[in-house]
């Protein structure tokens, strides 16, 4: 079977940014995969290191064994909720929309097929009733939902989500999660960002366990175990931290040619 | 015309008027390289543009109520519209979903805009001492009097006062304004007392610089600073002698060329001050940057120089010929020529008769350089789970930012390992 | 008639800033609109100076290449040497302005230009320099100018508007989906430095602010849909020029002043109202609750 996603060495250290140091995985498709560490494990960063938003110092990515560009259609990304700003002018339907601009470009109208697609995604996510609703008047579960339809309009097989759960209410949660359950069937792959360690049993099949450096990864019962867990959230690796500020602190590089 | 004999000219004083110049544009300068340590470090810079230009119309207003152009009267006028424009930022800011920036860009252009209607009202109403309004715009130094002076002083005065008095608090308030209310400082206060001596500074400024370029003496003063010191009180010093000086020059300048705008002239002299400062500044400077970098480059091409002659057997003395250790490394040729040259010049390795030879010194940094490689990968592989064939050239990098202390916390963390992930000795 | 023109002027002033300051407050750019409007200034003084003439082409490169400096000014500010975002950007448009205005005054004898002109322009003095066609006078050469510009702004925002709306709304998403970021970043900046450029002799440095942040901050207030956030900007930019001009007329002082504060008026009026629709919601809740 292809890989979804694989890493090698990938390390990414910027100022100001959870550092990642050596990542190097090789994840299954046709699986819910959680990502999990501790605050500022550098979670995000891997994601958006992954999707080419930051750019890696060492190492590299590939999804479907492939580059990111030329497979970019069959990805879809679920950035942080917070990461943008809900006062914007804009209706659900707008922002759902944008998910099946990737594949029209500049000009082409949302054909009928897009606009089924669109009133598929938003039922999906039981979000119909507020297809005209201003993104600004809605809860923080409901801002969550949409871009969950942005991402399912978007019909890719490999879905990135950063921290989906955070600051929904519960049925959300359940929601979200059924979804995910039935995407997984379909035969797509989830990569989720998650930090509730209560939950990740149930949610996730496979893990991926972070803190600044990978402390596994593989299916959930061989890696969820009592010894892994500590290591991941048993506070972060003072040396590692301490070299990373020196490579800051001196502008050193990272590789030496 | 000798530009220099012109401006030693100013500086003697030889007119009456210099002095006043002189002084108003010093005093005037040094308060506002003072109040904009703090507003910089609030990060509230555009605040001061917002102020700057928010002045306009109380000057105006000033001048339609008292018909005259009475400087306590353009303080009082320009300070109560310049007070009004950051209230209405933060209120807009708070109260609707605009943002701050668009709050700044917003009032600043419409109070402008306002006091450029007013402006322009009285001169087209053709009142006779209107003349010198205008210059509020650019500034001229040179229509300052002395009661003018007089006023900067007192003002002045009054200002750092308030700065001296509420110093801690206001340090505080600018480095942390939520531990600051934490220990029970009385923020408003401070935030009242700030934003009271910035609009101020602001009022009295615009007569030497106009409203155009005054934020950038609440700025750039300050920015300059910044390059050379994270510490507030020799912050706040820096930036008040070098906006006084740029205030002096400027003035000078644009003494002696007459017609020439003061404002300009000053911005643009405390301007170089901050390019200077950028590029040798020692925070941040251009200049130590390029020289940590080269650093850097030294510091690796000797390690891995010495690491060459690192000898695994006996861990003792090595010798080489030049194609020897050429062949074993693969660096460029003059490359290595450099990295042998600072090793001899070290007293590291002697040349003798185009052989290499390791002293005791030079075979202690082999073992050193290689035993902190040798740690990282021990390290790493042990702690990232990495295997052993991907250790390697994460350590050829990281091996040269390895300070002693980090070593030591290493070699403790892992328990004083002998072998490393290769299963090779680790040199002590 | 030359009513007509001074109000067609701004009009077309406030059409292309509306248009583009819809997007500049959304990516909370406003500032970076401020610097850019008078940092241009030291270019099209020394395009003037050296072509001696009012010829638009050379001006526009000028005022380009100041745009550049300071927006690479910022950037040296900001990145290679790590001062804070907001101090970067007042030392470099100051520092650009304050040679502009030193060059203006070095070269007073040989360039038309007048320091206050260029803060808040001289609308009033458009409909004196027109175009006149194989023989025929076609009108003031700002209103050519100007709607040219107009053109080609609505022209590309509407090929990019997709694109544009994506990066402002989310930037982690768009660059997730291949877009580039900076390129659309790009894209939006020459727009306002072209709009900025060909507005400095009308409405001039400052006020042309008002013009880019005022009617979108009061669209942005009243309306829940982008497109008509657009319009309604470019609806308030026209009343305020119309507004203004007869306002600056009955107080005799400068037009683009007078528009500027009908500008400020409108979103004090947007503002009021909106607190108190506000106000009364939470009152009528308020209500309901203790009804039920």
């Amino acid at each position: 079977m292809e890989p979804s996603v694989e890493t090698h060495n990938l390390t990414v250290i910027y100022d100001k940014k959870p550092a990642i140091w050596n990542i190097d995985f090789t994840l299954p498709t046709g699986k819910i995969i959680g990502i999990m560490g501790p605050n500022g494990s550098g979670k995000s960063t891997l994601l958006k290191a992954i999707m080419g938003i930051i750019e890696p110092n060492i190492g590299y990515s590939k999804v479907f064994d492939k580059e990111l560009d030329d497979v970019r259609t069959r990805v879809s990304y679920v950035p942080q909720r917070q990461s943008v700003d809900w006062d914007f002018p804009a209706s659900v339907w707008d922002v759902v929309a944008m998910g099946r601009f990737a594949t029209k470009g500049l000009f082409k109208r949302l054909s009928k097929e897009d606009n089924d697609i669109i009133t598929e995604s938003l039922a999906k996510v039981n979000m119909t009733p507020f297809t005209n609703r201003q993104i600004s008047q809605l809860s923080g579960g409901q801002q969550q939902r949409v871009f969950l339809a942005r991402a399912l309009a978007q019909n890719a097989d490999l879905y990135l989500m950063d921290e989906p759960f955070v600051g929904v209410d519960a049925a959300t949660e359940q929601a979200i999660i059924n979804l995910l359950k039935s995407m997984r069937d379909a035969g797509k792959t989830l990569l989720v960002v998650h930090h509730d360690l209560h939950t990740a049993q149930d949610y996730f099949e496979h893990m991926v366990l972070l803190n600044s450096r990978l402390v596994a990864e593989g299916p959930t019962d061989e890696v969820f175990t009592q010894e892994i867990l500590t290591e991941t959230y048993g506070g972060t690796l003072t040396t590692l931290s301490k070299v990373a500020s020196a490579l800051k602190e001196k502008d050193f590089p990272m590789r030496h040619k | 015309m000798n530009f220099f004999t012109e401006i030693a000219s100013f500086f003697t004083f030889s007119e009456p008027n210099v002095k006043v110049v002189f002084w108003g544009s010093l005093i005037l300068c040094s308060i506002s390289g003072l109040v904009g340590t703090f507003t910089l470090l609030r990060k509230r810079s555009l605040i001061g543009d917002v102020i700057s230009h928010s002045v306009l119309p109380g000057i105006a207003l000033a001048f339609i109520i008292g018909q005259q152009k009475n400087p306590l009267y353009l303080i009082i006028g320009a300070t109560v519209t310049g007070w009004i424009s950051t209230y209405l930022v933060d209120y807009i800011t708070k109260h609707s979903k605009i943002k701050n920036d668009t709050a700044i860009a917003l009032i600043l252009s419409v109070f402008f805009g306002v006091g450029v209607l007013l402006l322009t009202h009285i001169q087209h109403s053709g009142n006779a001492s209107q003349s010198g309004l205008d210059q509020f715009i650019f500034g001229r130094a040179s229509a300052m009097n002395m009661s003018d002076v007089w006023l900067f002083t007192i003002v002045g005065s009054i200002i750092t006062l308030l700065v001296v008095v509420f110093f801690r608090g206001l340090s505080l308030l600018s480095f942390d304004e939520s531990y600051s209310q934490s220990i029970g400082f009385p923020n408003e206060l401070l935030k009242l007392v700030l934003s009271i001596t910035t609009v101020v500074t602001v009022a009295m400024g615009v007569q030497a610089v106009g409203v155009v370029l005054m934020s950038a003496l609440l700025i750039t003063p300050a920015a300059c600073a910044k390059f050379w010191t994270n510490k507030i009180i020799p912050m706040a010093i820096l930036a008040v002698v070098l906006s006084g000086v740029s205030g002096v020059l400027g003035s000078a300048i644009s003494y002696t060329y007459n017609g020439m705008p003061t404002g300009p002239w000053i911005v643009v002299v405390i301007s170089l001050f901050a390019f200077i400062s950028a590029f040798i500044g020692s925070k941040h400077g251009l200049l130590k940057k390029y020289i940590q970098r080269a650093k850097n480059n030294t510091k690796i091409l000797r390690e891995n120089t010495i690491k060459l002659f690192f000898n695994p057997d006996t861990l003792g003395e090595t010798t080489f010929q030049f194609e020897d250790i050429f062949e074993k490394s693969n660096m460029q040729r003059g490359t290595l020529k450099k990295g042998l040259k600072l090793l001899k010049s070290d007293d590291l390795i002697t040349l003798d008769n185009g052989t290499y030879t390791t002293t005791e010194e030079g075979i202690n940094e082999a073992k050193a350089i290689v035993r902190k490689h040798r740690l990282w990968e021990l390290y790493i592989s042990r702690f990232m789970h990495l295997q052993p064939d991907h250790v390697h050239d994460d350590a050829e990098g990281i091996e040269h930012v390895i300070t002693p202390e980090i070593e030591k916390e290493l070699e403790k963390e892992l328990d004083f390992p002998t072998k490393d992930p290769h299963d090779s000795d680790i040199p002590y | 008639m030359i009513d007509f023109w001074i109000i067609l002027t701004a009009s077309l002033v406030a059409t292309t800033t509306a248009i583009l300051g819809c997007f500049l407050i959304m990516r909370k750019m406003a500032m970076i609109g401020d610097a850019i409007s008078h940092a241009v200034l030291p270019g099209i003084v020394i395009a003037y100076y050296l072509t001696n003439s009012r010829a638009s082409f050379p001006i526009l490169l000028g005022a380009a290449a100041s745009g550049m400096v300071v927006t690479y000014l910022i950037q040296f500010f900001n990145q290679r040497v790590k001062l804070q975002q907001d101090a970067s950007i007042g030392i470099s448009y100051t520092f650009l302005f304050a040679i502009g205005i030193i060059l203006i005054s070095l070269f007073s004898n040989d360039v038309d230009l007048d320091q206050d002109c260029v803060l808040y322009g001289e609308i009033a003095y458009v409909p004196l320099d027109t175009l006149t066609l194989g023989g025929f006078n076609v009108g003031p050469r700002q209103v050519w100018i100007l709607g040219t510009t107009l053109l080609i702004i609505a022209g590309s925002v509407f090929i990019g508007y997709r694109k544009l709306v994506l990066t402002t709304f989310d930037p982690a998403f768009a660059a997730a989906m291949g877009v580039s970021v900076v390129l659309w970043q790009y894209y939006l900046m020459a727009g306002v430095s072209l709009a900025t450029v060909v507005s400095f002799e009308s409405v001039g440095a400052v006020l042309v602010i008002a013009f880019l942040s005022g009617p979108a901050a009061t669209a942005f207030l009243l309306t829940k849909d982008f497109k008509k956030m657009i319009y309604l900007a470019i609806g308030f930019g026209i009343s305020a020029s119309i507004i203004g001009y007869y306002m600056a007329d009955w107080l005799a002082g400068s037009i683009a002043g007078a528009i500027a504060t009908i500008i400020g008026v409108q979103f004090a009026l947007a503002f009021i109202y909106i607190q108190f629709l506000r106000k009364s919601r939470i009152s009528e809740t308020l209500e309901n609750k203790v009804l039920t």
